[in-house]
């Protein structure tokens, strides 16, 4: 038999569990925690008929062949274990990503004076956490006064909140005649960060905000960027004057430059739907696996490049992370998408807390929908409309299976896809460039034509 | 709901079925297959041991076997003591009608080998058969049948010589108190079954 768990003895870090009346437990106290097996039965069962046939018959080797069964029993119910075992599950970290190795322990102690059979442990494993046997449960012997320890070792698939656990326990005395009731050590929850999407954009922002960070702007200013050189004018800085051309041309002129401008960046993800199967870092990616890694990519570039990024769910629940900048602004991007599933829903989130009005002016909003529902296209063409300087990222999978039925199934799955190309390309004539998501340099081409744009008069802009 | 419809729910039923069966197969570790083993090779050891030569020797064995694999498929159901059962009606058999002379030795083994059957079906009931078991459970399980069993060789021993130190009258008395004991020992279980 394969021993594939470690197990480790130790001296129990568990206070015993309290008598359920407080006091001192007799057997009936005790008994309640325990319950009889079928065996115990069968044990009763089988010494009362070769007892019975035995004086019936005056046979003294029928009451040797009955002497096991009602001395195991006895011995086994007397020396029996009271206290329920105790369990703990823990994990060496809850913080992690996607990918990466998870090491938890299950410990279950016995604080009773008399040991355990065995113990039975079950343990519910979230299925984006692969550990090794975690699917099986456990059956291990605990002495008394000890903890079992066992190390559980495997890898997260998938971002989220993962659990491990609920753990129960179950305990089994008396050669298997007694069971105990179930000790249960409530769920971990562990962070899995997603995986960040290789994200470079070159292309500077279409608006800025501020008069610092990062970004040259399309206006000349104090900055580190050369615009160019003219005449020297009142007002400008001394140190600014060149006096290689001055001293060519006789004349005063100094170094015009662009001013550096911060920009905010509003990630708008439609949660609206989940499509495609998830198979985990390794494996195929669902509409939200492409949404959550390629928002983190998204957000950690402009956070570093010294923008603002605020983040917002187009779903029922609206949930919103205002925009900031910095480290500590990409931690909590990253724990927000945690929490990102899909909201089905009948009606139209409001468009109250997703109107145009709730963004900023000049933010860049870029939009993660698979643009499987009118409801988002819309969404998206009222900030368009407004005057928004919207991008669509299309996180539909590419290679999606349309489905192939006999019947219509073909015919209505090509009908649905003519349908939404229909959409992409309505939001394409409201000025809406839709790109589908491909990691390093997706957004270059559509950031250059939304710059552009944003040189130009914006009839919506207010 | 049509003839059609009823046989089609029919077949997918089976096919469920089928498929459950295959999924346990699959599944099925290695830990409570031995002890199934075990519980089967007791079941049968016990049968051979407690019926005749006559009929462990022909055809009827087979219903033995079939008796001996009932326990290990199903260890939480009555065809364990069903088993237990039908040694002792084939032992009984033996030493009466078959007239096949009651050795002390033959006597503890068969009461070692019920014993066994009824620990190792106990066992297997409580282990789900998908479980990962440390061998520790394994050794300390047989560890505690040993000690039963040598006790059950004591009590044997013990039927066995006390005729001869004891007068006929003091005999029944001890038999007697024996009994009682045994009893005594039936009831205070009993009263752990009723609190169920």
């Amino acid at each position: 038999m394969a021993e594939p768990i470690r197990l480790r003895m130790s001296a129990p870090d568990v206070p015993p569990p309290a008598p359920p009346d407080g006091g001192e437990t007799g057997l009936a106290e005790s008994l309640g925690h325990w319950s009889p097996t079928r065996a115990l039965g069968r044990a009763v069962l089988v010494v009362s008929v070769l007892l019975f046939v035995a004086v019936l018959l005056r046979r003294a080797d029928l009451v040797v062949l009955a002497a096991p069964f009602a001395l195991g029993a006895a011995i086994g119910v007397w020396r029996r274990p009271e206290a329920l075992p105790a369990v703990r599950v823990s994990v060496a970290s809850e913080l992690l990503s996607e990918g990466r190795p998870v090491q938890a322990q299950i410990s279950v102690g016995n604080t009773d004076p008399i040991g355990y059979d065995l113990v039975v442990l079950r343990t519910a494993t979230s299925p984006w956490l692969r550990l090794r046997h975690s699917d099986r449960p456990y059956v291990t012997s605990v002495a008394s006064q000890t903890v079992a320890d066992i190390d559980l070792e495997g890898e997260a698939l998938r971002w989220g909140r993962p659990a491990l656990g609920p753990t129960h326990a179950w305990a089994v005395a008396a050669d298997g005649l007694l069971v105990s009731d179930a000790g249960v050590a409530n769920a971990r929850r562990l962070k899995v960060f997603p995986v960040t999407e290789t994200f470079d954009a070159v292309e500077a922002m279409p608006k800025a905000a501020g008069l610092v960070g990062g970004h040259r702007s399309r206006r000349p200013g104090e900055g580190g960027e050369l615009a160019g050189v003219r005449m020297f004018a009142p007002g400008d800085r001394l140190r600014r004057i060149d006096w290689r051309v001055s001293l060519r041309t006789q004349e005063l002129h100094v170094a015009a430059t662009l001013s550096d401008r911060d920009a905010e960046v509003v990630l708008l993800l439609d949660v609206l739907h989940e499509a495609g199967r998830s198979g985990g870092i390794q494996g195929a990616r669902s509409v939200l696996d492409t949404t959550v890694r390629a928002a983190a990519g998204i957000a950690e570039h402009y956070l570093h490049a010294g923008d603002r990024v605020a983040l917002l769910e187009y779903g029922f629940r609206a949930r919103r992370l205002r925009a900031a900048g910095g480290r500590r602004q990409y931690l909590t991007v990253l724990e927000w998408l945690l929490d990102v599933s899909a909201q089905h829903g009948a009606y139209e989130p409001s468009p109250a807390a997703f109107g145009p009005h709730t963004v900023s002016a000049n933010a860049l909003v870029v939009v993660l929908t698979p643009l499987l529902d009118t409801r988002a296209a819309a969404m998206v063409a009222r900030f368009a409309r407004a005057g928004r300087f919207v991008v669509a990222v299309d996180t539909l999978p590419p290679d999606i299976p349309l489905p192939v039925q006999e019947g219509w199934g073909t015919l209505a799955g090509r009908l649905w896809k003519l349908d939404r190309d229909n959409t992409i390309g309505q939001l394409r004539e409201h000025g809406v460039p839709v790109v589908a998501w491909a990691g390093a340099g997706s957004l270059d081409e559509v950031l250059r034509g939304v710059s552009r744009m944003a040189g130009g008069v914006r009839p919506g802009a207010r | 709901m049509s003839e059609r419809s009823e046989r089609q729910n029919r077949r997918d039923d089976a096919f469920s079925w089928i498929e459950n069966l295959t999924d346990r197969v699959r599944r099925a570790a290695p830990g409570p297959m031995l002890v199934r083993g075990g519980v089967f090779l007791a079941a049968l050891a016990a049968q051979l041991v407690a019926w005749p030569g006559a009929v462990v020797l022909g055809t009827p064995v087979l219903v033995l076997v079939v008796i001996a694999v009932l326990p290990a498929l199903t260890p939480r159901s009555w065809l364990v003591t069903l088993a237990v059962l039908a040694a002792v009606l084939g032992w009984l058999a033996s030493t009466t009608a078959y007239q096949e002379p009651l050795t002390y030795w033959r006597l503890i083994l068969l009461a070692g080998l019920l014993y066994l059957l009824h620990n190792l079906a106990a066992l297997a009931a409580v282990l789900p058969y998908d479980a990962v078991v440390s061998p520790g459970v394994l050794t300390g399980w047989l560890r505690r049948y040993g000690v039963v069993v040598l006790l059950t060789a004591a009590v044997a021993m013990f039927t066995r010589l006390l005729p001869t130190y004891l007068p006929g009258q003091r005999y029944l008395v001890a038999s007697l108190v024996g009994l009682g004991l045994m009893v005594a020992v039936a009831a205070y279980l009993a009263t752990l079954v009723r609190r169920r």
